[in-house]
């Protein structure tokens, strides 16, 4: 029984680590790039691989200015997103973007739900690895 | 004895395992194909930059659950030309009489939508006298690094400046927010985010006889945000104090459901900026009765949280 708390203490510190390592990447590489907006207070970060996905649904309200970043290790390759309205039509796709940009700007001019759609490519390499996803919000009037 | 003690060795040989098998990745559990569920964890063991090596093969989609902040409510309640009214606010000083972690989380979200509204409408002597307010929460908490002596010495020095506040509020609450999800504590993340939304609503639906119009449209978009709010907090593991409050945000719930929608196509429109300019898409209109009925509905709700 010891033996076993020990074990998922282990395991579980290992996914402390993983967790901190999120936290510090976004803060090192993510949110200088909010630079003049104010932040969303939600933390959205997570261990994506080759071909996992996330969503990210959000009311975005008349009236304000955003920027929606995606902000991911370089190792997943180029990681990229959509917006679509609530009724599933598609806002805005960053591969139309330019490709060292990582954020897109946009104003509201009415309050609408929208979710964006995060994509890590897929890899041939033999040896995959993960890496932290971000997705941030920030606003300005 | 000596297969006795072979056999308490076993589940960390097995875990061992696994561990080196999976090559740091996720745990057997995670591999059932693709997932739909909200995991954010894995075991490796990344290097400074938020990368390592993985073993997990089947991919998975991650929900992020978010909602608008009280400094949106704040800005989007100063745009439509209301007032600000102090007489509303939890008074700064009550911090003290909330002494469970339920209590103190729910209060961090009420006074951070306080703060937020004085931030906004400039009220920066009140800004302050909130940041000291939530610092001391936030210490009871165990997360008050957050509002380090540093941060409060910044706040000091631009106690005139309100953009500086407003950035400063902003990086308190999204490091409150991180810290306690990473401590383990999302239902407190939770209380944090319900609360100050219940908050921004009642701060919004006070003096409705001298409301502008606009508003009242506004207060009508937000069964929107109550809904990412509900998505959000529902995400959480339920503790019986999450539990109970979103019970209690029921009854605002059900009087947003006077509020009459009608869906639209949504529009984008490039600026020669390079943004984009997002219109359309369904319209929300509200009564006066319904309008009074949301607001009644939050001030019972926010009358509990306050206790």
């Amino acid at each position: 029984m010891k033996h076993t708390i020990i074990l998922l203490l282990t395991l579980g510190l290992f996914a402390t680590n993983a967790d901190a390592q999120c936290r510090s990447f976004t803060k090192k590489n993510c949110l200088t790039e909010l630079e003049g907006y104010i932040q969303n207070d939600n933390y959205n970060s997570a261990i994506l691989i080759p071909g996992d996905e996330a969503q990210l649904m959000l009311t975005f309200l008349a009236g304000q200015e955003y920027r929606l970043l995606v902000c991911s290790h370089p190792v997943l390759g180029d990681v990229t997103y959509e917006i679509f309205d609530a009724n599933g039509k598609r806002l805005f796709d960053s591969r139309k973007n330019e490709p060292e940009i990582s954020y897109v700007d946009f104003n509201m001019e009415t309050t609408q739900q929208l979710q964006v759609q995060v994509h890590v490519p897929e890899t041939r390499s033999a040896i995959m690895h993960e890496g932290c996803v971000t997705v941030l919000v920030g606003s300005k009037s | 004895m000596r297969i006795n003690q072979r056999i308490q060795a076993l589940p960390i040989a097995f875990g061992l395992g696994l561990f080196l098998i999976t090559g740091c990745g996720e745990t057997a559990d995670d591999h059932g194909g693709h997932d739909h569920g909200d995991h954010s964890h894995s075991e490796a063991e990344m290097d400074n930059d938020g990368m390592a090596v993985t073993s997990r093969q089947n991919t998975l989609t991650k929900i992020f659950h978010a909602a608008p902040s009280p400094m949106e409510t704040a800005s989007l309640i100063k745009r439509s030309g209301a007032h600000f009214h102090s007489d509303a606010l939890n008074a700064a000083n009550e911090y003290n009489r909330y002494t469970t972690s339920d209590k103190q989380a729910i209060n961090l979200g009420i006074y951070g939508a306080d703060l937020s509204y004085a931030t906004i409408f400039e009220e920066n002597s009140t800004s302050l006298d909130y940041l000291a307010s939530i610092k001391s929460l936030s210490q009871a908490l165990g997360v008050s690094d957050v509002l380090s002596e540093e941060v409060m010495n910044e706040v000091e020095e631009n106690r005139n400046d309100r953009d500086v506040l407003m950035d400063i509020v902003s990086e308190t609450f999204y490091d409150l927010n991180e810290r306690l999800k990473f401590n383990g504590q999302e239902d407190l993340a939770g209380l944090v985010v319900a609360s100050g939304w219940v908050e921004g609503m009642y701060l919004a639906t006070r003096h409705l006889d001298a409301a502008p119009d606009e508003l009242k449209q506004r207060i009508a978009e937000q069964k929107l945000v109550l809904n990412d709010v509900m998505g959000l907090c529902n995400s959480y593991e339920q503790t019986p104090a999450l539990t109970n409050l979103l019970t209690s945000m029921q009854s605002i719930e059900n009087a947003f459901g006077g509020v009459a929608s009608t869906s639209n196509e949504s529009t984008t429109n490039r600026e020669e900026s390079g943004s984009f300019t997002i219109g359309g898409g369904t319209t929300f209109a509200a009564d006066d009765a319904t309008i009074l009925a949301i607001a009644t509905a939050v001030e019972s709700v926010r009358a509990a949280c306050i206790q």
